[in-house]
């Protein structure tokens, strides 16, 4: 096994899951989200600096996912309609992953790096180059977004 | 939002997803990889190919950008370049600094010895009134480019001036940052995506670190005046990976002296002779070169090149009078390809051939 299927394979087993859910949320199709998942393994593979840690890496990871993300999202508000694909949540959830596919790009961000990866608002704040009070803001207003679509859907 | 993880975490990857993604990076690795040894298409004809492709680009975009390692946004800045001698040049960076209210974030960089292509992020304060932005003129940050490190810590609180003055002075200011164009503009997250271009003409230490120092703050037209969308210096240090290979050679004509220097990115062609009258014009020699393959094929460097030119000046030590014509290439060389550079009949100086090595 080469050097390079075996840092995929470490790399896909520690990330490859929680990097493909985030880019989920942000791509709403499995195709194009694995799509993004492709670049960022290219770039983790090929281009990625050394790291000093595990923790280092995976923001790395996050961070250089969250940009394809918002390139190819803008690239495709030029060209395309939004897609229609969604995974199919379970019944019990039905309805939640929608709403939160629904936000937008920023809140939804840090809504599932929060909810979702465990991030605190410091760590996504770093991850994303911005401050701590704009993430807690970004929370606040998903938090609320979602809050009252919910009890207007009930 | 307890269900929320948990919904997420039960969210079913699709399957086969492992195997298809290992096949897909795997297989692009070739495309990806540094310093790969083939080179599957002589620089003649990726020449004679970059008139063709230009009207292929345009309608191709989005194909062409996944070959390439590097962001849409270097297309324009490109002809067609072959994706292997591209990753010589390419780097990831992904470094952000927070800077009081605003954030920079150095994304990726195309950059050897010579010169250097970056694409910034520059994440306005939160107050700003990006309607107004949105609807007026905006100037993108100025920036300047220095070898060495510098935290926000040292630079806050400080003007641009006593920024320039003071901490930044200890740098080695390297670089001259020649163009900065707003590519992008994001009203959701307030983000400007800036590709700026700077050159250098000392030979930067290879694995030092480099800082990107926001001197000015982008600003907004106004009635009268530029309103600045910031009121401080930013900056972000990060660590440039690049390849180091160059080869140069002298070579006599007449009464003048040439020394040609090809870089990955990067054709310098310079002329001495003891009087002015007796240079060549600094355009000309960029229009009459032609870089010498070791295939036997020649290209004409106008082709492959930007515009660029310079002055005639006198040596203060030597007395000699010289003249340099930098040119920055419009694809990516692998320098050792290149033999040769021959530089045609230019007025009374006759023509030269300039070996490299």
């Amino acid at each position: 096994m080469s050097r390079e299927e075996e840092l995929f394979e470490k790399t896909y087993a520690a990330y490859g899951p929680a990097l493909y859910r985030f880019c989920l949320t942000q791509m709403g199709a499995p195709a194009d989200a694995e799509d993004v998942l492709q670049e960022v393994f290219c770039k983790r593979l090929y281009r990625a600096p050394d790291f000093a840690g595990p923790e280092q890496e995976r923001r790395w990871l996050f961070r250089v996912a969250a940009n394809q993300c918002r390139d190819e999202l803008r690239r495709r508000r030029r060209t395309d309609p939004l897609p229609e694909e969604l995974p199919a949540p379970g019944i019990e959830d039905l309805g939640l992953w929608e709403r939160v596919e629904a936000l937008p790009e920023k809140q939804r961000t840090v809504i599932h790096l929060h909810y979702a990866e465990g991030y605190s608002v410091e760590e996504i704040a770093g991850l994303l180059g911005t401050t701590a009070s704009a993430v807690k803001m970004r929370l606040k207003r998903g938090r609320e977004a979602l809050r009252r679509e919910w009890e207007a859907g009930e | 939002m307890n269900r929320y993880a948990r919904m997420t975490q039960s969210l079913p990857i699709p399957e086969g997803q492992e195997a298809r993604l290992r096949e897909r990076v795997l297989s692009a690795g070739t495309a990806w990889r540094r310093k790969a040894p083939y080179r599957p298409w002589t620089l003649a004809r990726k020449a004679l190919l970059a008139a063709a492709v230009v009207a292929i680009l345009t309608v191709s975009v989005g194909a062409a950008s996944r070959l390439m390692p590097w962001n849409r946004f270097f297309l324009g800045r490109f002809d067609r370049v072959d994706p292997e001698l591209a990753d010589t040049v390419f780097q990831s960076v992904e470094t952000s600094q927070t800077c009081g209210d605003v954030t920079v974030t150095v994304r990726e960089a195309v950059m050897d010895q010579r010169a250097v292509w970056l694409l910034v992020d520059y994440q306005l304060p939160a107050d700003t009134d990006m309607d107004q932005v949105r609807m007026n003129t905006v100037s993108p940050p100025l920036f300047d480019l220095y070898q060495g490190s510098v935290s926000w810590a040292e630079l806050e609180g400080l003007t641009s001036h006593e920024a320039q003055n003071g901490p930044m002075q200890e740098l080695n200011n390297l670089y001259l940052v020649e163009t900065t164009s707003i590519e992008t503009m994001d009203p959701e997250t307030r983000t400007l995506t800036v590709l700026l271009y700077g050159r250098c003409d000392r030979e930067p230490a290879s694995g030092e670190p480099l800082t990107l120092f926001a001197w000015m703050p982008p600003a907004v037209k106004a009635e009268t005046s530029w309103e600045p969308l910031a009121d401080h210096p930013a900056a972000v240090t990060f660590t440039p990976v690049h390849t180091t290979v160059r080869t140069a050679g002298t070579a006599r004509a007449g009464d003048v002296r040439y020394t040609a220097e090809v870089t990955a990115l990067t054709v310098t062609l310079a002329a001495e002779a003891d009087r002015e009258e007796d240079l060549p014009y600094g355009t000309m020699m960029r229009l009459r070169a032609e870089l010498l393959l070791r295939d036997g094929t020649a290209v004409p460097l106008r082709t492959v090149s930007n515009w660029s030119g310079g002055d005639p000046r006198q040596n203060g030590d030597t007395g000699r009078w010289e003249i340099a014509c930098f040119t920055t290439l419009r694809t990516v060389l692998d320098p050792e390809e290149v033999a040769a550079v021959r530089i045609g009949e230019i007025g009374t100086v006759p023509e030269a051939c300039i070996a490299l090595q």
